[in-house]
């Protein structure tokens, strides 16, 4: 190419003139091939063809652009322009790692810990229970508001049998009874737990066999011989995992019992914990042509015929219910129905197997949404101020002909970037959180243990990642639209920062108020441990060991027998070093239910104050040896305890009562001396009252706050009053024994008992070793750990929402560097500009304190419905939680504000 | 928004027709096809530009050595994929059709040389 002629040059000078409206990524493309072109045109053709030919590339030009539009407004075009732009985005994120860092690890502490919470509410309450259509699933149970507010009774034998054969509604009814008994296996005595079911509860657990068979209704008839299917665990535990156990026999409370089959593995009760599933399963062998009594012992679930609803049943039960007297009289007075408004109660088996936990975890799942939107509002705080620092590059790209789309694509594109990398480190922070905050769960927590996250986790998370992505991208969108243009390339300042102004003092005052609400909501909740946890129990639980004994029946089968079992394995254990007292009762305070066992009254004027209250006589009949309410540091309010005196010349048919029973039966009179007779006896001879004692508190039932009940107790000696010929069948051979020690470490005297226990028979199996600290400790653990999830959630919150501020006021700082830098030039203190940097951030922290208060309180409403225990908050919780915020936002801004102060004038000055 | 283009849907233009006859007889680049169907460069240039967006033609750049050899710069080179055969064969039915109006005035398909 020696010349080049002015006819190209022309030529050439329009195609570059045609090219400014070449989108810019084709431009290069068209300029090159229009240029090969017009030289080869050049050659062989004329000036004019060269110059005619050239206009052309206007119109290429234009249906260039105009491709490029359609092709942003496809789907697939604005798609694929996605993908180059996240491919920047990430590009961009590497090269400022200090942003990424930050705002990647807030949001995936917001993202984790929604990832956690998700997935225990999906495996504890989304997730159906593990039994065959698990939705027609309902627990059945009586409430009887005659005898007391919030009691509920398990269902009877004779209930069982009526409903079974005459509820339409009803396709199943199951009844199951947990309960232990004396193996003896190669390595000793051992105390099995065993549960009786029905027949039928095979069927609604869906339970099969993994070797041998399961319970068939051949084997729950009463003339069946005995029988026993293993759990899985007890399988494997102790009989070494042989399938050769099938078919052999097994000593059980002294009976030879016939092992059917092995359970398969995760065949369990609803709401059994998961620490206690049965070792051995046997059939109840209801007698349905015997007698029946008024046993509500049962725990009963059915299965509701198809169509049929919890309502329907509940009506259908309703209308059978009024017939349980004439049908079984021997259990149900005439007027016992109305008298005590006894009625069943069908409630979906899930809901019953969870209890609060449902709500709980709910709330817990709000808190952590809450650090979500705190993590969010960081997070759009931060991505604006980034955006705002690409403006520039946001103008040119507009002024190259980018649409309004293609720019929202690339604001989008970082939002969706930054939410993926947090969401893919919540996932990771997920896996390794969710074991260990279900590794802090109380054991008896249903479905809660083993969890880890689940696929539907995954999904959730990638979701909300999603949504977060295109959250972080609308408001600088939104803004840099609107001003973009207006601005057209040219003026970059200060138009738009008094709103932008505004949207990070929004961000503020949101973060600090939702923090303070976490921090307020945890606080409630530690205060109503705090409460709970101080609440009298009615027993000095100190050093106070407990364990149960099992007495076999064959060896020890009346109560005399009994009571020298007892009287010896005490005198030992009183005689170890460091036992300071020893004794026994039937049942434990704090964990222990009570029950409901009816009682006479030698003054029947008795009845006449229970007639006109509408209760029952009703109370938890506990045989109880001397030296329990000393060792258990229950106080004597009147009169004495049991002596052994009580127990060696049972004649003197002694009594010991609560203060709440002396209370409930004998108001306003003094107790000692009183009649009562055990198992409703109302004939005599009676047991009389020579002592009150103080109140324990009972376990707790759904809605009753963890020891907020005391125990309607009647305490009866070991052995029987022997004229009173109607209770022999009270063999009270199930026993927890009870051990204060004065030594620190209580549980180093354990061997020793154990070896007391056994010089007295070496049959006697020893269970369920623990101290009443723990006893009392784990009625309160759910809460516990509720509290501990929340507090963790505002800990979090607290840290954010200070990286928040830090962050906000040090950008403020930086944006008004010159400012500052004239105020110190003209004679202001460091001091002052100090001091007006941090009364500037208090001044949005205060708005965002009142904010949070205000919702803190609607916050607390909401805890009151959803936590049982949670009553009146006080005041100085939220002044608490307020304060705790207000320290952290001072801290939080003072650190900017001591670089504001440190600002050199002159280099300030000569910085623009 | 505008509608989606595509060769399969939009029947070919007789400019369109025109163009891709060309390309089908071996005139393969811009000024070549211009000449050839007797059109303007400012009707050809967007034609090839939507019938490449249609995926009607395919478009390379020449090897930079010929070019060299020919001491002038690289061109672009179109050739017509088989979604633009497909269509140019049912244009070619149409056209011919239509000229037939004509009374046969014009021959009928000229083979490439």
């Amino acid at each position: 190419m020696s010349h080049v002629s002015p006819a190209l040059m022309l030529a050439r000078a329009m195609v570059r003139l045609a090219a400014r409206r070449v989108p810019h990524l084709r431009r290069d493309a068209f300029v090159k091939e229009w240029d090969g072109e017009l030289a080869a045109e050049a050659e062989s053709g004329s000036w004019r063809t060269v110059i005619q030919g050239a206009w052309g590339a206007f119109a290429d030009a234009g249906t260039l652009r105009r491709m490029n539009r359609e092709r942003e407004g496809t789907m697939s075009g604005w798609m694929k322009g996605l993908a180059t732009d996240l491919a920047l985005a990430l590009r961009g994120m590497r090269r400022a790692p200090g942003f990424t860092a930050v705002t990647v690890a807030t949001l995936a502490l917001g993202l984790g810990g929604s990832a956690a919470l998700y997935t225990m509410l999906d495996r504890v309450v989304i997730q159906p229970l593990p039994y065959p259509q698990p939705e027609r699933l309902v627990r059945l149970e009586n409430q009887v508001p005659g005898v007391g507010p919030n009691e509920v009774w398990a269902m009877s034998t004779a209930q069982w049998t009526y409903f079974s054969e005459q509820a339409r509604t009803l396709e199943a009814v199951g009844l199951y009874r947990a309960s232990g008994g004396n193996v003896m296996t190669d390595q000793g005595p051992r105390r099995a737990r065993s549960v009786g079911v029905t027949a039928s509860m095979m069927d609604i657990l869906g339970a099969r066999a993994l070797h041998g068979r399961i319970i068939t209704g051949n084997d729950d008839v009463p003339e069946a011989p005995a029988v026993a299917v293993l759990g899985y665990g007890f399988w494997e535990q102790v009989m070494g995992a042989d399938p050769g156990t099938v078919g052999t026999t097994l000593t059980f409370n002294d009976r030879p019992v016939e092992i059917i089959g092995v359970m398969a593995p995760g065949v369990e009760l609803p709401g059994f914990p998961s620490d206690l599933k049965p070792d051995l399963w046997l059939p109840m062998r209801v007698d349905r042509g015997g007698t029946f009594y008024s046993n509500h012992v049962f725990p009963g679930v059915a299965r509701m015929a198809p169509r049929a609803t919890p309502e329907s049943v509940e009506r259908e039960l309703a209308d059978l219910t009024p017939r349980l007297p004439e049908l079984f009289p021997q259990a149900y007075g005439a007027t016992f129905i109305d008298q005590v408004g006894f009625h069943t109660r069908v409630t979906p088996l899930k809901e019953s197997v969870l209890g609060d936990l449902a709500r709980n975890l709910w709330l817990l799942f709000g808190g952590v949404a809450l650090v979500l939107l705190i993590a969010c509002t960081n997070v759009a705080n931060l991505f604006v101020v980034r955006m705002e620092g690409r403006r520039r590059e946001l103008n040119i790209r507009a002024a190259l002909g980018a649409g309004r789309s293609a720019l929202a694509r690339y604001v989008l594109a970082e939002g969706l970037t930054l939410a993926a990398l947090g969401g893919s480190l919540a996932l990771i922070l997920g896996q390794w959180a969710v074991p260990a905050l279900t590794s802090l769960a109380p054991a008896d927590l249903p479905r809660v243990h083993g969890a880890s996250l689940s696929v539907g986790a995954v999904a959730y998370t990638a979701l909300l990642s999603l949504l977060v992505g295109v959250l972080l991208a609308a408001y600088p969108l939104v803004t840099h639209l609107r001003s973009g243009e207006r601005l057209g390339g040219e003026t970059r300042q200060s138009t738009s920062g008094r709103p932008r102004r505004r949207f990070h003092s929004a961000m503020v005052v949101t973060q600090v108020a939702l923090a303070v609400t976490l921090v307020v909501g945890a606080g409630v909740l530690l205060q109503t441990l705090n409460t709970l946890r101080n609440v009298d129990a009615g027993v000095e639980p100190e050093g106070v060991l407990s364990m149960d004994l099992y007495l076999s029946f064959s060896r020890h089968g009346n109560d005399e027998a009994v009571w020298n079992a007892y009287r010896g394995i005490l005198e030992r254990v009183r005689a170890i070093p460091g036992v300071a007292a020893a004794g026994m009762s039937e049942e434990l305070p704090v964990s222990g239910g009570f029950g409901c066992t009816v009682q006479g009254f030698e003054d029947e004027s008795v009845y006449e104050v229970l007639k006109d209250q509408g209760l029952t006589t009703c109370a938890g009949q506990e045989a109880t040896s001397p030296g329990y309410f000393e060792a258990m540091g229950i106080p004597v309010l009147e009169g004495r305890t049991f002596t052994d005196a009580d127990n060696d010349d049972p004649g003197r048919a002694t009594v010991v009562v609560s203060k709440a029973f002396a209370d409930r039966f004998w108001p306003g009179r003094s107790a000692l001396g009183q009649g009562v007779g055990p198992n409703g006896n109302t004939q005599g001879p009676f047991y009389h009252v020579i002592g009150v004692v103080g109140d324990v508190s009972r376990a707790a039932t759904e809605g009753e706050a963890p020891l907020s009940q005391p125990a309607i107790a009647v305490y009866y000696p070991i052995r029987h009053n022997p004229e009173a010929t109607w209770n022999r069948n009270w063999w009270p051979g199930w026993i927890s024994l009870v051990v204060k020690a004065d030594v620190a470490d209580a549980a180093s005297l354990f061997p020793a008992i154990r070896r007391a226990v056994a010089e007295v028979d070496p049959e006697i199996p020893l269970s369920n070793l623990t101290d009443m600290e723990t006893v009392v400790a784990q009625a309160t653990s759910q809460l516990a750990f509720v509290s501990l999830l929340l507090a963790i959630a505002a800990a979090t919150a607290l840290l954010l929402a200070a990286v928040g501020l830090y962050g906000v006021i040090s950008y403020v700082v930086a944006r008004r560097t010159r400012e500052i830098g004239m105020r110190l030039a003209v004679g202001a203190e460091p001091g002052d500009v100090q001091r007006m940097v941090v009364a500037e951030a208090m001044g949005l922290v205060t708005a965002g304190l009142l904010l949070g208060v205000a919702l803190s309180v609607a916050a607390g409403r909401v805890l009151r419905g959803m936590v049982v225990g949670v009553e009146s908050i006080s005041p100085a919780v939220y002044v608490a939680g307020a304060a705790v915020l207000a320290v952290v936002a001072l801290v939080a801004s003072w650190l900017p504000a001591r670089r504001a102060a440190r600002i050199d004038p002159v280099e300030a000055l000569l910085v623009e | 928004m505008t509608p989606k283009r595509s060769g399969s849907e939009a029947p070919l233009s007789y400019n369109g027709a025109l163009v891709l006859q060309a390309i089908a007889q071996g005139h393969r680049y811009g000024f070549e096809i211009m000449h050839q169907a007797h059109l303007p460069s400012g009707t050809v240039y967007p034609l090839l530009r939507r019938l490449e967006g249609a995926g009607m033609v395919a478009s390379r750049w020449e090897e930079a050595e010929d070019a060299h050899d020919e001491g002038r710069p690289p061109r672009r080179y179109y050739t017509v994929t088989p979604a633009g055969r497909a269509a140019l064969a049912e244009a070619r039915e149409r056209v011919v059709a239509q000229q037939a109006l004509f009374g046969g005035m014009t021959p009928a398909d000229g083979d490439p040389r």
